[in-house]
Parts: C-alpha cells; structure tokens; sequence
C-alpha cells in the first residue's frame, strides 16, 4: 500500500522529519521554573478536527445562501435568545462578506468542546465560535 | 519533485497541528495553578513570614523526588474515568488532584457551583439542572462544590478524608502505610484546590452550567470562554504577585478552609462576568440583558460600570488595581451592535487578576492543610545515658483535636546534619536508652536535634545543647522541709507560689515563697507564720528564711547568703513565753559550680531546726561564664535548674 518512492510516503517522511525537529527543539518543561522539579502530565488532547472543519463548512455555506433561519438553527441552544435577533438584523451583504471572509478563515483555537475561527473583513479581524453539543455535531456560539 | 513537495507538506502539516495544539501551553490548567499553590506556599513558607512561620521548625519539599503509592485516575471520561495503582511524587499528587476532581466529569460537573450570593444550603448549580431534574432526566443533587469538596461521604478525596489521612500518617508505626495515607492526603489537598481554583472561575460561582455536551439529548450548557481559552493559558506569563491586599490579608487571617474558599467565591462573583451574565446599561444607554438567570440577574458587575473602548471595542474595569477587559462587543454588523462576549483577550485579561488570587488561597489552604506539631528533647544525659522527648501537636480549627504521634524521632548531629540514632516516639512521647559512644562526635556548641517525617513534611526540634541557652525561665525550687516536698517551677522574675505541708505539725504552705532575679543576683524570699494548737496552750511559731544567691560569672562560682529567723512561743494563762528562738545567717563565697550539684551543709545557720541547705543547679555554659558574659541573660540555659534544699530537722527531734 505504501510502496516506497510514492508521494504519500514522502508526505509521511516530512511529518516524522518535522515531528523529530519539534521535539529536538522545543522547549521542555524543565525550561520552565514554576516545573522545573516535576513533571506535569500531558494533556490528552481529543480534538474532533473532523466534526469542527464540518461545522465550519456548513456555516460557510449558510452564510453565503443568506439562511437566517438555518444559521438559528444552526446555534447553541443558550444562546439562540440573544443570537436569532442578532442573525435577523444582518443584511444579506453583510452576511455575504462574512460568508467570503469566512472562506478564507483560520482555526485559531480548539478544544474537545470549543472552537475558534477568525476571519478578516477589510483588515478587521472578527472570530466565530463553535461548540460541540453532541458526538461530533458542532454548532455556533457567535460570530 | 512531486516526493519532495510531498515531503514539505507533511513538515507543514505536522507544524500546523502542533500549532494549533500546543498554542498556549500544554499545561491542564487545573495542574498547572496546583503546581503554582505549591511554588507559592514555598516561597512564603522558605521566607517565614507570618503566618507561615508557625511552620518554622519544618522542612518542606514537596517537589522532592521522593515516590508515593496511591491510586490514581489515569484517563479522564464523561461517565467512569480509569484508575490504576500509581507512585507519584507529592507536588505530582498534588497536581494529578486538581486534574482527578473533574472525574469522572459529569458526575463532578453537577458538583463542582457555588453561589455565594445564595444562601447556605443552596449554593449548588441550579441552572439547566433544576429543569432536567423536573424532568426526571437527572437526580439534582443539591451539592455545592464547598460543601462536596469539605466532607461530602460520596467524595473520597475531600478535605477532611486528607486530614484524617494525615493523622493516620501521623499515628502509625507502619511506614509503608504512612507512605500510602500520605499519596492520599495528596492527592485529597490537590482536589480541594481544584475547588479552589474553581472559587475563582467565573462560571462556576455565578450559577453558569458549561457542559458543552447533552445527555440523551437534553443540554447542560455552551461551553463556557474563558475556562475554554485560560486552560491553555502559559501560567509562566502570569505574574502572581499581583494580589488584592484585602483578600491577600483575609486569607492570611483566615483559619478555616471554608472561610477561604468562600471569600474566593464572593470576590470572584461580584467582579467578572461570565458569557452569559453580562447585565447592565451599555455604553449606549441600552439595557443588555443575561442569557441566564433574566429575571433575577447577578447585580455585580454592571457593565455601566465599565468605561468602554473604542479601539478594541471593548468593556473595561479597574479591578485590585489592574485594568480588566470585561467583555466585547465586536460585530460585523452596521445595525446591530451585538451581545457582548468573553473572547481569549477578555479571558487572558481576567486571568491576569484572578490568578493571582486563587495561587495566594491555595498557597494558604496547603498552610491549613499542614498540622502544627513541634518537636522537643527535653532531657538528655549521656552520663546517665538517655535522651527524653516529646512530639507535641498544637490543635487549631482544622485540626481540633490532638495528634498522639507514633513512629520513628531521628536524632540527629546538628553539625554534619547526620542522624545518630532513631527512638521510638509513643504516644507523643520519646524516652530512650543511648550509648555514650553515640554521641562522641557531637559538636555541642551546635547540638542535637529531634526530628519527625511524614511524607515531604519534616520537623525538627530546636537544637539541644545540653545546656540550652537562653534567659533563665524556669527555675525548680524544692524545699525539704521536715522530709515535706514543697516543689515549685518559677519563672524568673515573677512572683510565684508553692504548696505542700510539714509532716504533721505544720499547716499547709501557700502563698508564701518568692523568687526575684535582678541582674546576676537570685534572691528567694519565704515566710510563713504558723499556729495551732495544742492541748489547751497556744503556739506560735514563725519563720522567715531570706536567701540571697549571687551569680559570679567571672569565678565561675557563686556566693551564697542566707538568713533564717524562727521563733516558737507558747502562750499560757495569759503570758507568752519563747520556746525557742533562731535569727542567724550564713554566708559562703566563691562555691564552685558545677553542671550537678554544689551541695551545702550549713549546720549554724538555723540552729537545730536547720540542717542542711543544698544548692546545685546546672544549666551553665562553662566556656561561656570564662568570657564573663552576664549568666542570667545569655549563658544560662532556658531550664536551667537551681535547686535549693532545706532541711529541717523534725520537731520530735
């Protein structure tokens, strides 16, 4: 399957090459004087990227149909009060340059249950928050 | 070239995802601020300062290597997380506790609220919980993360499980045992401090339910921003210094863990915001409303309160002197100025003062959480070849009842810092046989010391110089008196009383003896005056016996005065008669001393009635009485021992 001299495997060999200068170089903890004498265990990160690049998506997609009542639908239940007026209020220009902005964004922050995307619309930076509120189903906080 | 972009995108591809997961450090940050409570109570315990200087005797390296067996929870789950058998060293249990607390999580996320504006009882979590509890969809469990983290019986690791594991620590003979109760207690303080740390995270203390996640479909929450952006915070960029001088001065004051934890709560609650409590006018005048709790909101803070930026388009406070951002309200949007929210720059902001104080609580739960013992030799002989002691526990209101220490006292040569022998204390108390030859090396201008360990925890006596040094405090006076003990311990310089009786003719003695001390002269003073009466005559006898004893540093002597006057007349049809009459005294200069006894027959000095006086003390440093410094106020030791004896004769004689 993986045949040596395929492309893939190249792929594979520069991941373990930047995996092997990461490690070289970072700092460690014991750079850190608050653990120099103990360790901290590693945090166990469980980051569903999958469920998250989803999400984003299909707000993506939303945005630029101009779906008001999909985005709603689309929100955390919590904050659906404050948000539905909120989504009522853009004008279909608006949500169309959030929604091309929005092509061009960057995961900046990710947790097991959070997650942020910014996007810049004429130099200005505005983030999009997503949470997971069921196995692998992402919805907005805000954006 | 195909391989070789192949090759680049793999590099950057591993680059992106390390990015993205390690972009803020990857310190859980509930280890993380357990691993500052503990760098913190150090620093303040190294410095001694008060009120951490109760614990000045001790030695405390909880970042030592050493390994403690225990159980430990080693992956985290929503419902049943895993445990395995683990030796950690005590900072690690400390910290694998702020991060166990949590698990499994949503068993401890219905637990771990605590609204400080409620009232007592009813500070657990309400939101989202008390509606699926009407729903049957869960048991709502009425627990308040104070209350679940003291003593509540369905968390084994809670507060007072650690203290009694301490004194099981403190009580036991069995080492291996000790080892395992102190993993426990560990791993018990670093769960309380997780409560602590939660104390000062907004959600928690204003009733704001954060599990992302539903269960069978009903929600418990959004996720919460700023626990979501400070668990990735560097803790190394926070400057921890930075604390409330009140809130610095009550947890200092403070005696109890619950007095602490609740002051976190009230102040964190009444400064920050969560996403979802954000009330008040905003800065144009329009009422913004929570999403939670709007028909009753949290009256603290108010954005009103908050001077608005227009650069960063944000809410800001002064809170304990620092600038906080509060909360945004940065919108693509020309007609809706939007909700506010808590994004990483309001979190890390907050952070910044929050911190703070939740590492200067913790660092003073950890002095709570440290019983105060102290460690003593009281005697040691090697003439007579034993050493006594004893391991004394000093109640408090945490720990209310006294400690009995079992286990091992190291003895150990203060000068090379070795251990000489080690004694069995029972009970709190320390007597042993010693060998001579033991203790051949011993520098005794430095001493000896007793210590105890318990885990990172060890304490240490004051050094015993055979003669401690010091102010002469305490003084034993025995008076012989018609083979009549009359004991007194006296504090020099106060007038104190001693009692007993004479055999069988005398009343019994009070409030008649007194020693004073005035520069190197020791002056004891007695009187009585005694009747009774017998077969129809009365008798009167009386005695004043004046002692004056002077300390001669230079001759390393002392000069000795007495005086005694006694008198017995009795009294018949009228007329007094003298039976018998003393009024004598004595004197004796440069009588050498020595660390036992000078032993003093002074046959004249009351006639028959006296027979002997016997003086002998020690507690003398010899090679500093050469250098004539005053005896009393620097060479003597503290218990250092003058013992006068009188001796009378019996009346029957």
């Amino acid at each position: 399957m993986f045949k040596p001299g395929k492309p893939s495997v190249f792929f594979l060999y520069g991941m373990f090459f930047m995996s092997m200068l990461l490690i070289l170089f970072q700092c460690t903890k014991s750079d850190d004087p608050l653990f120099d004498q103990y360790k901290t265990t590693e945090l166990e990160l469980n980051i569903d990227y999958a469920g998250i690049k989803k999400a984003g998506n299909e707000t993506e997609a939303l945005l630029l149909q101009g779906d008001v009542d999909a985005l709603n639908e689309n929100l955390v239940d919590d904050v659906q009060s404050v948000y539905k007026q909120q989504n009522a209020m853009y004008s279909s220009e608006e949500l169309t340059a959030i929604a091309n902005a929005f092509k061009k964004r960057k995961l900046v922050f990710a947790t097991e249950d959070f997650a942020e995307y910014s996007y810049k619309i004429d130099g200005t930076e505005y983030t999009l928050t997503l949470g997971q509120v069921e196995e692998g189903v992402w919805k907005i906080i805000r954006y | 070239m195909k391989k070789g972009i192949s090759f680049i995108m793999g590099a950057l591809f591993t680059l992106v995802v390390y990015a993205v997961i390690s972009g803020y450090g990857n310190t859980v940050i509930h280890r993380g601020l357990n691993g500052m409570m503990i760098n913190k109570f150090e620093s303040y315990f190294i410095n001694g300062l008060a009120p951490f200087d109760r614990l000045k005797n001790y030695n405390i390296l909880l970042k030592s290597s050493r390994e403690y067996p225990g159980e430990a929870i080693t992956k985290a789950d929503y419902f049943d997380a895993k445990t395995s058998q683990e030796k950690f060293t005590a900072a690690k249990w400390i910290q694998e506790g702020g991060f166990s607390a949590d698990e499994p999580e949503i068993f401890a996320s219905f637990r771990h609220f605590y609204d400080p504006l409620e009232p007592a009882g009813e500070r657990y979590l309400k939101n989202h919980l008390d509606e699926l509890d009407a729903k049957g969809i869960v048991n709502q469990p009425k627990i308040d993360h104070l209350n679940w983290a003291l003593d509540h019986p369905m968390h084994e690791y809670n507060w007072k499980n650690g203290k009694t594991a301490i004194i099981s620590a403190l009580s036991t003979f069995d080492e291996e045992f000790r080892d395992h109760e102190m993993a426990f207690a560990y791993r018990a303080l670093g769960e309380t401090l997780h409560m602590i740390a939660d104390m000062g995270c907004p959600a928690h203390v204003r009733d704001d339910a954060h599990a992302s996640k539903s269960i069978a479909g009903y929600k418990l929450g959004s996720p919460d921003a700023y626990e979501e952006y400070s668990e990735f915070f560097n803790l190394s960029n926070f400057d921890i210094t930075l604390v409330d001088p009140t809130l610095k001065t009550s947890f200092q004051s403070a005696e109890t863990l619950s007095e602490i934890a609740h002051k976190l709560a009230v102040y964190t609650n009444a400064n920050f915001f969560t996403g979802q409590t954000i009330y008040g006018y905003d800065k144009d005048g329009d009422l913004v409303e929570p999403i939670i709790h709007a028909d009753d909101p949290y009256e603290q803070p108010r954005l009103g309160d908050c001077t608005y930026d227009l650069v960063t388009l944000s809410y800001n406070k002064t809170i304990s002197g620092q600038t906080v951002m509060m909360c945004k309200d940065h919108y693509y949007s020309r007609f809706y100025k939007g909700y506010p929210y808590i994004d990483r720059d309001c979190a890390e902001s907050q952070a910044r003062v929050l911190f703070p104080q939740i590492v200067e609580a913790g660092a003073n739960v950890i002095r709570l959480f440290t019983p105060q013992l102290e460690v003593k030799i009281s005697e040691f002989s090697d003439e007579d070849k034993f050493i006594k002691g004893l391991v004394k526990h000093l109640p408090d209101k945490e720990y209310n009842r006294e400690i009995k220490y079992n286990g091992k006292v190291n003895i150990v040569d203060v000068k090379s810092g070795k251990p000489i022998i080690w004694v069995e204390c029972i009970d709190g108390e320390f007597e042993a046989e010693i060998r001579r030859w033991d203790f051949r090396n011993v520098d005794w201008k430095k001493g000896i010391t007793a210590e105890i360990q318990f885990g990172s925890f060890t304490v240490k006596s004051n050094p015993y110089l055979n003669i401690e040094r010091g102010l002469v405090e305490n003084i034993d006076i025995e008076l012989r008196m018609d083979e009549a003990l009359v004991q007194i311990k006296h504090d020099a310089g106060t007038v104190e009383t001693f009692k007993g009786y004479n055999a069988k003719y005398y009343q019994p003695y009070d409030n008649r003896g007194a020693l004073t001390q005035s520069g190197n002269s020791l002056t004891f003073v007695y009187n009585e005056t005694d009747t009774y009466e017998d077969a129809g005559s009365n008798k009167v006898n009386e005695a004043n016996i004046n002692i004056n004893i002077n300390l001669n540093p230079a001759k390393n002597s002392l000069s000795f005065t007495a005086s005694n006057f006694y008198k017995t007349t009795k009294t018949f049809a009228g007329e007094t008669e003298i039976q018998h009459q003393t009024n004598e005294s004595a004197s004796h200069d440069n009588v050498p001393m020595t660390e036992s006894s000078g032993n003093y027959e002074i046959y004249e000095l009351t006639g028959k009635r006296v027979e002997e006086v016997m003086v002998s003390y020690h507690g003398i440093d010899h090679e500093l009485w050469d250098k004539e410094e005053t005896l009393l106020n620097n060479n003597c030791g503290k218990d250092a021992k003058l013992r006068i004896t009188i001796r009378y004769a019996t009346d029957e004689e």
